[in-house]
């Protein structure tokens, strides 16, 4: 069923809608949630939570990607979840590594610490980092979604974009100095 | 919230288009139609993998070609076969008119689908072999040996199907191109001998085939006049839509086509399957080509094909010391078979015994590249006989190097020595072969090989080896494989330019070694670990892990400051390399938190320095800089002034950067290496 069409069930509230959400994008939205629960029942649960969050968001809300917009609801209910279990901090998954190299692009006495306090700068930032990705060679833009968004592991990246390790892993370094720097630039850190 | 999961949250806002961009949905096709299928798709699902695609085409084709009339084998270009003319889009051939189908389809497609559809058939006659126990006949256990722990359990098919090794033979290659039906026979065995065990079970003997996947676990079985399949060994084949299959290029000898495949929930809308024109008729050649597979298991059989001809032609090299019993000739240490002229050939007669040099030349360069041909006979020398003043024998030799074969007045001999030591093990694991670049001339690829050096010494039996088939003198050759001990010399295609530049290269390695020490784990052991808190705020609980690499390394020479680490790289690197190095390294102040974590407040403003010199002394990130492997002995010089030599060189490691460049340049009294130290 076309996105649209399931969006429009949404907005008719029927739930049907949802059975054509999970028929659609179930695996894509479970194997993001097991990216970062690294359960596979507990991703079956976060999805399960992300369709009645989605179900409750649309309407209003009108998605740009469907399945991207859910997938965001996916992975912050996996975040939340994972917060109240402190998996993170046993440093399972691809998670642990992927905080411990975002960190490379806030720069340590920052004051940006508190801009991400405030929410009326959240958007700002996005729209710098959105900004700042769009910039980005179509390669490397697509590495660091990967990495970043889709908490994927570097062999896996390697293996979807058909490149060496080491090149992913380059990539990455570099794009993180580049958001690093932008991010100063724009403001947002010193 | 730590920052960094706060940057990963503001990240999961990113534009959506962004998020959908980098990781495509699979594009669909125009319409699927799963519940009006007509065969029974969950079934399918729990299909075996590779070889059950193989088993369900053959015994498909089986069924609609002996049940209906053959429209693939009798005319091709008659209306019932695929039609040879071009495909007209948008129109629609009421013979095949169905209301699922969106009329995009061209008729070629649609013919081609009702092909497809009518070899549907087939999965049922697979799980005939593989749900299906048979109402009647003995599940029989059988181990391959006597000392084989694991049997398998195979069952006698039922009369419907073919009884014997030969009848399936037969039956496969009448429906099937030679390389399909080649691949699906060689998991079928014919077992020599029987022996009931004890237990009820069966030792047997399988016919050797020399594959090595005929002596473990075929899938088929003639034992006892009987064949069996084998019980176990499911998979998730997919299942694959054929009503979405369309064709996409056509030759006199050949029809591609794509379809939908689904498989683990993932959907593949590019699969190719190919019908080819062989032995007179339309046949089958694969349904399922994941990517590139289709590439790589013609890959894998040509593999196989040539590394056996260069283990035949190892094994005669061999037998040819054996079988003469006793050394003929002595030349100091090494001792010389003569090569004996009536074991000229092996049972199979595949090959000739080479008898001389050029016998051996010709031999190799039928089969391998020039490049592998030109290594292997840099082993192969002439000599003559000489007698000292005591009247000893020796042998003089043409090179100076001991070869493994050596003619001598007409005959060819064989140095037991390399019986012992040298026998070339090319040690390929064929299976695992991956195309990863193709040109007009070459195809190059990547496989695990057998390490033996490695192996021997404690560590993994794999390694991951390069290799390359090349097109060369009208046929496409094996160019080499290199394994340790076996690395094959560069042809002298490089000026003496290059070779110089290469030994320039070359005695650069100890700049390179100091760059590649400084990025090694294994120095991790001989200095005290810290965590240091880089930000000076407490915000960060678990710091970055460094080591204290300002006391004795006996395995690894760190430098014991940062003036001695510019030093070492002013000593090997350009002005402007080490410069870059530098950036990455700085100094520092710590104090103790007294709870195993350091705070430290930089001198410069670095994420993660690879080194900190602290009071003195050094410290090295756990997690430090990672290198490239480089070839630098295919390295060629491009142009060159007085103080610059430009150079290109290739880096074949798989998916790798492939052609890079580099500069050398005369600074400080000397020619420094230019390279950017983290790539």
């Amino acid at each position: 069923m076309d996105d649209n069409d399931i969006i429009e069930l949404f907005n008719e509230r029927k739930e049907s809608g949802l059975s054509e959400l999970s028929a659609k994008y179930g695996t894509y939205l479970t194997s993001i949630a097991e990216k970062i629960l690294c359960n596979h029942e507990d991703a079956l649960s976060c999805v399960n939570d992300a369709y009645l969050k989605a179900w409750n968001s649309i309407p209003p809300a009108v998605p740009n990607v469907l399945r991207a917009f859910v997938g965001k609801i996916v992975k912050t209910v996996a975040i939340g979840m994972l917060r109240m279990s402190g998996a993170e901090k046993r440093g399972g998954g691809e998670i642990a590594l992927v905080f411990e190299e975002l960190d490379e692009c806030i720069s340590d006495n920052s004051s940006i610490e508190e801009k991400f306090e405030q929410k009326i700068e959240e958007e700002q930032i996005v729209d710098s980092i959105n900004a700042f990705l769009k910039s980005c060679s179509e390669f490397n833009r697509r590495v660091f979604v990967l990495r970043y968004w889709y908490c994927e592991s570097i062999s896996e990246i390697a293996s979807e974009v058909g490149a060496a390790e080491n090149k992913v892993s380059v990539s990455l370094y570099r794009t993180r100095n580049k958001l690093h720097e932008h991010l100063e630039k724009e403001g947002y850190s010193i | 919230m730590k920052k960094s999961e706060k940057l990963f949250m503001l990240i999961n806002k990113i534009d959506e288009n962004i998020i959908n961009e980098a990781k495509p949905e699979a594009q669909k096709p125009n319409r699927i139609t799963i519940e009006k299928r007509a065969f029974p798709i969950k079934e399918t699902l729990s299909f075996a993998a590779c070889f059950a695609v193989l088993a369900v085409g053959i015994f498909a084709v089986m069924r609609f070609l002996i049940n209906s009339p053959d429209p693939l084998d009798s005319n091709p270009e008659t209306s019932t076969g695929v039609q040879t003319s071009n495909t007209s889009n948008g129109t629609s051939n009421s013979e095949f008119n169905n209301s699922d189908i969106e009329p995009d389809y061209s008729k070629e497609d649609l013919e081609l689908q009702a092909i497809l559809s009518e070899l549907e058939p087939g999965y049922k006659v697979y799980n005939w072999f593989f749900d299906g126990v048979p109402e009647t006949g003995e599940m029989k256990h059988f181990y391959f040996s006597e000392t084989d722990p694991y049997g398998d359990i195979y069952y006698p098919l039922s009369d419907d199907f073919p009884q014997s090794y030969d009848e399936m033979k037969k039956l496969v290659y009448k429906y099937y191109t030679d390389y399909t039906a080649g691949v699906f026979m060689k998991y079928v065995c014919h077992a020599e001998n029987i022996t009931q065990r004890a237990d009820g079970s069966y030792t047997i003997t399988v016919e050797d085939t020399g594959r090595e996947e005929n002596n473990r676990n075929p899938t088929f079985i003639e034992a006892d006049g009987k064949l069996y399949g084998r019980y176990i060994g499911r998979g998730n084949m997919g299942t694959p839509h054929f009503n979405t299959a369309r064709v996409t290029t056509k030759t006199e000898s050949a029809i591609n086509f794509t379809y939908l495949h689904i498989k683990d929930g993932e959907e593949f809308d590019d699969t190719e399957g190919t019908i080819k024109y062989e032995r007179g008729g339309w046949r089958l050649s694969y349904y399922m080509g994941w990517l590139d597979q289709n590439d790589d298991m013609a890959l894998q059989s040509t593999l196989k094909k040539l590394t056996a001809s260069a283990g035949e032609i190892d094994g005669i090299f061999n037998n040819m010391s054996v079988i003469d019993g006793t050394p003929d000739i002595k030349a100091g240490f090494y001792e010389y078979y003569l090569i004996p002229e009536n074991t000229k050939t092996k049972p199979n007669g595949l090959f000739t015994v080479p008898q001389s040099c050029d016998e051996m030349e010709e031999l190799l360069s039928k089969y391998f590249a020039k490049r592998a041909a030109e290594f292997y006979m840099s082993r192969v020398g002439k000599g003559r006989l000489t007698k000292d003043q005591n009247g000893e024998t020796h042998i003089e030799y043409d090179n100076q190097r001991e070869p493994i074969f050596l003619e001598i007045d007409g005959k060819m001999y064989r140095s037991s020595y390399a019986w012992d030591v040298e026998t070339p093990n090319l040690g390929i694991d064929c299976d695992t072969a991956k195309i990863t670049r193709k040109t007009d001339k070459s195809i190059e690829f990547w496989y695990m090989g057998y390490d033996y050096e490695n192996w021997y010494s404690g560590g993994d039996e794999y390694a991951e080896r390069n290799g390359a088939i090349v097109f060369e003198d009208g046929a496409w050759k094996l160019n080499y494989f290199y394994n340790a001990g076996f690395i094959p010399e560069m042809p002298n295609e490089y000026t003496d330019e290059d070779l110089e530049l290469q030994a320039i290269l070359e005695t650069l390695e100890p700049g390179e070694d100091v760059r590649r020490l400084f990025a090694a784990t294994s120095a991790h052991a001989d200095g005290d670990e810290y965590r240091f808190i880089l930000s000076g705020d407490n915000t960060e609980p678990d710091g970055y892990q460094y080591i204290d690499v300002s006391g004795p390394q006996e395995r690894v020479k760190h430098p014991k400051s940062l003036d001695e680490l510019e030093q070492m790289l002013l000593e090997f690197f350009t002005e402007e390399a080490a410069a870059d190095y530098m950036s990455s390294v700085c100094k520092g102040t710590m104090t103790d938190n007294g709870n195993g974590t350091y705070n430290v407040t930089l001198d410069k403003n670095l994420f993660f320095p690879v080194y900190i010199e602290i009071d003195g002394k050094m410290f090295y990130r756990v997690s430090g800089a990672s290198g490239t492997v480089k070839y630098y002995n295919t390295a060629k010089v491009v142009d060159r002034t007085a103080d610059t030599i430009n150079y290109t060189y290739v880096d074949t490691e798989p998916g790798g950067y492939g052609t890079s460049s580099g500069t050398i340049k005369y600074e400080r009294g000397g020619w420094k290496f230019n390279c950017t130290m983290y790539n």
